[in-house]
Parts: C-alpha cells; structure tokens; sequence
C-alpha cells in the first residue's frame, strides 16, 4: 500500500523529523516526575514509522524522485528504510531500558536517536553527492554527542571525542573526493556520473575521476568500519552507552553500505568494474581477518562486539567483491551480492540489538561489560544466556539463524564470480570458523563456568517478551527467508539494471 | 600573474595551517587560523568565487575565530598550563608525516600523470563566477534538500551542545 503518493520518497524522512521536534515538546511539558513519557512518546514516533515503513510504501514500485533527484526512492532505498525504521525502534527500546542511567536531558537523548534516524532515512535514498554528504553528517553528529552523553564518565567523552576527530577526517576524504568527481565529471548527480561513465563506452575513466572515487569510498569506509578506517571501532562501541552502541553498529554501517551500493551500482560498468572487484577484494581480506584475529583476545563484551563488527564488515565487503573480473562478469553475481547485502544488514540488525539488550540488562543489573562476570549467567537468569547465545550464534553463521543465511548469500555471489573469487571464499570460511571461537567463548563462559555471584537476575515481563520477540526474529529469518530475500533481489536487480 | 596570486595565497594558507597546529600558545594558533582564512578566501578571489572570499572573511575569520578566541580567553588559561601542553610526539608527528606524503603524492601524481582536473577544466563546468545571486539560486533550487537537512542538521547541534552541556538538575 503507498500511503504517501508523489511525496513517498520524503514520507518517513518527513515523520521522523516531525517526530524528533515533537519529542523535545513533550519534554518540555513534561515534569520532572513523568519523564517515562519523553521515552513512551519516543517509542510512538518509531512504531509510527515502522509501521510507515512496512506497510506503508510500495516496494516494487516504479522509481520515484523528488527535489529534482536530490532524493530518489527506488526498491534498493524502500528496503534499507524497512532496515532502518526497525532498527530505530529496537534503539528506542533498548533506550527506554537504558534511561533511568541517564543523568541528564532524556528529551535531548531521544531526540539525537531521531535525528540520527532521519539522516538515515535520508542517505538510504539520496541522489547527488552534496546531499549525500550533509545527509551522512547528519548522522555522524548526532551520534558522536550521543556517544559522549554520560559526560560523567571518561570513557563516554573520549568515545565522543574520537567520532568527532575521526570522523571529521572521514567527511574530510569524502568533501576532497566529492570536489575530484566534479572537477572530472562537471555534475554532483549519481545520474549524471552514470551518463558520464557510459558516454566514455567501456574506455577507462580518468584518474582523477577514479581517485575521487577511492576517496570517497575511503570516507565512507570509516562509517561501515572498514579497514584501513576502522580505527575508532573498539574504543567508542566500549565507551558509548550501550544503546548508542548497538544503534550505531547498525546505523552507521547500514547508512555506509547504502551509499557505498548507491556508489557502485551507479560507477560498476566495463571500464571500472576490474579495479572495483580488485579493490573490494583486498579491502575484504584484510578486514575480514583484522576484526575476528583482534576479537579474540578481547576481554570486553561491547569491545569484543566491536572488533566483531569490524569483522561483519568484511564478509559484508564479499558482497561487493561479487562484482567479478572482466571474463566472468555475470550481471546476476553483481546483483545477487547486492541482494545479500541488503539481506545481510537486516539480519545483523536484528542480531545486534538481540546482543544488546543482553549486555545493557546485564550492565544495568551487575554494572560491569566484562567477559569473566558473565560466567554462570545461565544459572542466574536462563532466558538472558538464551537470548545472548542465540544472538551469537546468529552473529557466528550456526544455522537455521538469521545470519547464517546471510553470510550463505554471501558466499554464493562471490561463488557466482568463478575461480577469481575462491581465494575470498576460503577467507570467508576460515573466518566464520575463528568467529565461531571467540563466540563460543563467551558462551561457554554463560553455560560451563560456575557463577561469581549466584543472585538470579529477574527480567520483567515487556522486557522478556522483546527478547523472545528477537530470538524468533533471528529464527524466522533463518528459516523462512523468502519473502525478505525475494524484496532484496529485485531491489539490487533494478539497481544494476537487470530484468527480473 | 594568476600562477603568482594562486602560489602566494595558496603558500599563506598553508603557513598559516602549520603555524596553527604547531603554536604552543592557543591564542596564537587562533590568530595563525585568521591568517590561513585570509590566505584561502584569496585562493576563492583568485577562482572568481567573490562571494565566497567575502563570506569567509566575515564569517569565519570574523565571527567564529572571535568566538574561539572568547572561549579560550574564557578557559583562563595560566602560563604554565600552557608549558605542559603537548606539542609534538614522535608517534604523532611520524603518523601525521605518513598521511601527509599519502596525500600529497596522491593529488600530485593525479594531476601530472592524469589528464589534470586542475590543469583543464572539463568542458560543460559552468563558468566560475559566484556572486550573491549564483549561491543563492541553487539554494531554493537544486540544492534545496540539502539545504534543508543543513536546518536539521544544525538543530540536532544546538541540542547536542545544549545536552552535553547541561548541568544536573537539583
């Protein structure tokens, strides 16, 4: 159903902006003693937009613009707004289980939640590079102040600090290559680099197109935590609140991935698509075994999580290395490691906020994120060692799990390539099995070791009924993935411009 | 003529930018910062940009640098706060040179090896000539959503800096 008519690509951006203004009124009108309804209206503004998301907007439609192309909603940008939406209202939940930790300013709190959403909304579906950039911004601000909101605390400032000095670096990259994709090609539109590409008929691009090209990607790697921009992973996912934690994991490296797809599917064609492949390849390499060799001896949970995600990173990376050498080029590789990209997102959306809100309960009850203190969990509170372990094995590839079937259609778009791609194959092998270490870790800690302290941790009513509603999530995802598998194909298949 | 203007301005800004970083007093790196400004709004006098020039002018080296210049006068600093600052370590410096050659070669080698954005402009790049009314069309017309999130954007900073401010309620 399209609730929104001409105006579907700025519906959701519309709401939760509206939404964010009216979070900071409700705060404002509220007394000190009922701020539990900042968070509840929060929440409304979220399940508004979910709902918006899923059944509000046509998936299969025709490709929709708006703002002379500045914004364009095709299947690729419905899909990553459904990933999106559900991603912030599982952040707001967890938000709202987190908050009473929150010295100060829970309105300005949800507000940046929102905020952040819009800027993600809005990357899922810009057209030109400039919007791009403020969008991308957009996102980034409102994380590194959500970063250092418990100002009271060290780590929390210097995870602020280092999104705000590092990512300023990233916008940096992206401005300088932004300004070499103009001086090569006289347009900031992904379209009217397209035309520029395909009026040079399969002759290679200029240097100076291909150079603000890896520019840009470089700028957008420090979003999805790409090595060599990967840097600030551990330290903020360890010194961010746990909400922000999970909300940027997903965010950021949602928000990166669809500009970094937007990017290729607009520049892969004959001319580009050797270095590309070549580029993707390496770049997965490297931060495939830089994130699961460095989680292994980690000690800390969200920082484990941390170099995990640098690590998801990579086989998300795989996807894009599909794109196939000039002699094994098949449209289908290319599209079907877009599919699984997009796939991919949403099952680590769902799957991180299922680790999550593990850890934040387990924080919020014993105060502490590190590994030795989650020993016997299982004897203090069964249902959180299920949900977490769960999670983990999702996060692992175990199946019938979400991310099983991910990293499977992973897997077989690179496959889909020929012999070029079977070294990254063996790659991505080799690393689920040391992901599957590092987590089996953690879980033998819940399950063999005995508990420090036996006190059980009592979990309320709503806040087990989200968990149970995530851990069917990952399940149904991982068993039944039809529908949602078929939405991303013919996404990604009218990104690259291949008929269904 | 031209080539003189673009090296001479292009040299202040960048003078000013290493003065800046490597000042010890912080007042002096913010008054080094007015001179990169000055350099870089020549560098857009120099490329037409007319408009530009005199933003960055009133703007920046105008309002934000008195700004940042209250602020610091605000931190009160002593003298020998500013003796155990930090201002160069061996790590950071070796780091910094790295990135620094990587960009430089980058940008050097594209344009004497590539065909040269700088050298020749593509044709069909519209005619550098930014006045008033060549930033403001665009603005409320093909940049009009970014203009818009810029709005968004700039609330979601006024209620960061308001939250990462505010002082605990009694």
């Amino acid at each position: 159903m399209d609730i929104a008519g001409p105006f579907a690509p700025v519906l959701l951006e519309t709401l939760s902006a509206c939404g964010a203004g009216a979070v900071l009124l409700v705060d404002l009108f509220t007394p000190e003693a009922r701020k539990s309804r900042v968070g509840a209206a929060s929440l409304a503004v979220t399940a508004i937009l979910f709902l918006a998301a899923w059944f509000g907007m046509e998936a299969g439609g025709e490709t929709a613009t708006l703002f002379g192309g500045s914004l364009v909603l095709d299947g690729m940008a419905v899909f990553l707004k459904r990933t999106f939406a559900t991603a912030g209202l599982l952040a707001v939940l967890a938000a709202i289980r987190y908050e009473d930790r929150l010295p100060r300013g829970r309105g300005e709190f949800h507000f940046l939640l929102l905020s952040a959403l819009t800027g993600m909304f809005l990357v899922s579906s810009v057209g030109d590079l400039m919007s791009m950039f403020v969008s991308l911004e957009l996102v980034t601000l409102s994380f590194f102040i959500l970063a250092a909101f418990r100002r009271e605390r060290p780590e929390s400032v210097e995870a602020g600090l280092k999104l705000l000095v590092l990512g300023s670096l990233a916008a940096a990259f992206v401005l300088f290559g932004t300004a070499f994709l103009y001086g090569a090609t006289g347009d900031l539109t992904f379209a009217g680099l397209r035309d520029h590409l395909a009026s040079l008929r399969g002759a290679p691009p200029s240097r100076d197109l291909l150079l603000g090209l890896l520019f840009v990607l470089l700028g957008l790697g420090f979003k999805i935590g790409m090595v060599p921009m990967q840097v600030w992973v551990p330290d903020v996912y360890q010194g961010a609140p746990a909400p922000v934690t999970a909300f940027l994991a997903v965010g950021s490296k949602a928000a990166g991935f669809a500009l970094v797809l937007r990017l290729v599917t607009t520049v892969a064609g004959p001319g580009t698509k050797d270095s590309l492949q070549l580029l993707f390849t390496a770049l997965a390499f490297a931060t495939l075994f830089y994130g699961n060799l460095a989680a292994i001896p980690q000690t800390n949970v969200k920082r484990l999580l941390g170099y995990s995600s640098i690590g998801h990173c990579g086989y998300l990376l795989m996807g894009l290395a599909a794109l196939g050498p000039a002699s094994y080029y098949d449209e289908s590789a290319a599209a079907s490691g877009a599919a699984a990209i997009l796939f991919y997102l949403l099952a680590y959306a769902l799957t991180t906020f299922g680790a999550f809100l593990v850890v934040i309960l387990f924080s919020a009850a014993t105060g502490s994120d590190e590994m030795d203190d989650y020993a016997g969990l299982s004897r203090r509170s069964p249902l959180l060692a299920a949900s977490l372990t769960v999670a983990l094995l999702s996060l692992a590839g175990v199946p019938p799990l979400a991310g099983f079937f991910g990293k499977f259609m992973l897997m077989r778009s690179v496959a889909l390539t020929g012999p070029a791609g079977f070294g990254l194959l063996v790659a991505g092998a080799v690393n689920v099995v040391i992901g599957l270490y590092y987590y089996l870790c953690l879980v033998k800690r819940m399950y063999v070791h005995p508990p420090k302290d036996a006190s059980p941790l009592p979990v309320t009513g709503p806040t087990a009924a989200l968990l149970y509603a995530l851990t069917a999530a990952l399940l149904i995802l991982g068993i039944f993935p039809g529908a949602f598998v078929t939405l991303a194909s013919d996404a990604a298949r009218a990104a690259f411009g291949v008929g269904g | 003529m031209e080539g003189l203007g673009f090296y001479g301005f292009g040299a202040l800004t960048l003078l000013g930018a290493l003065l800046m970083v490597t000042s010890r007093n912080p007042l002096h790196g913010v008054l080094w910062l007015v001179v990169s400004f000055l350099g870089l709004s020549g560098l857009f006098g120099g490329l037409g940009a007319h408009f530009l020039a005199a933003i960055q002018i009133l703007v920046y080296a105008g309002a934000i640098l008195v700004l940042f210049l209250f602020v610091i006068m605000l931190l009160n600093l002593r003298p020998d706060d500013v003796e155990r600052m930090p201002t160069f370590s061996l790590r950071g410096g070796v780091g910094g040179f790295l990135v620094g050659v990587v960009g430089f070669c980058a940008v050097v080698g594209s344009v004497v090896m590539g065909t040269g954005a700088f050298a020749k402009p593509v044709a069909g790049l519209p005619p550098l000539e930014a006045g008033a009314a060549d930033v403001a069309i665009p603005l409320f017309s093909t940049a009009l959503l970014p203009f818009e999130v810029v709005s968004l954007l700039l609330l979601a900073a006024i209620v960061g800096s308001v939250a990462l401010t505010k002082r605990r309620l009694p």
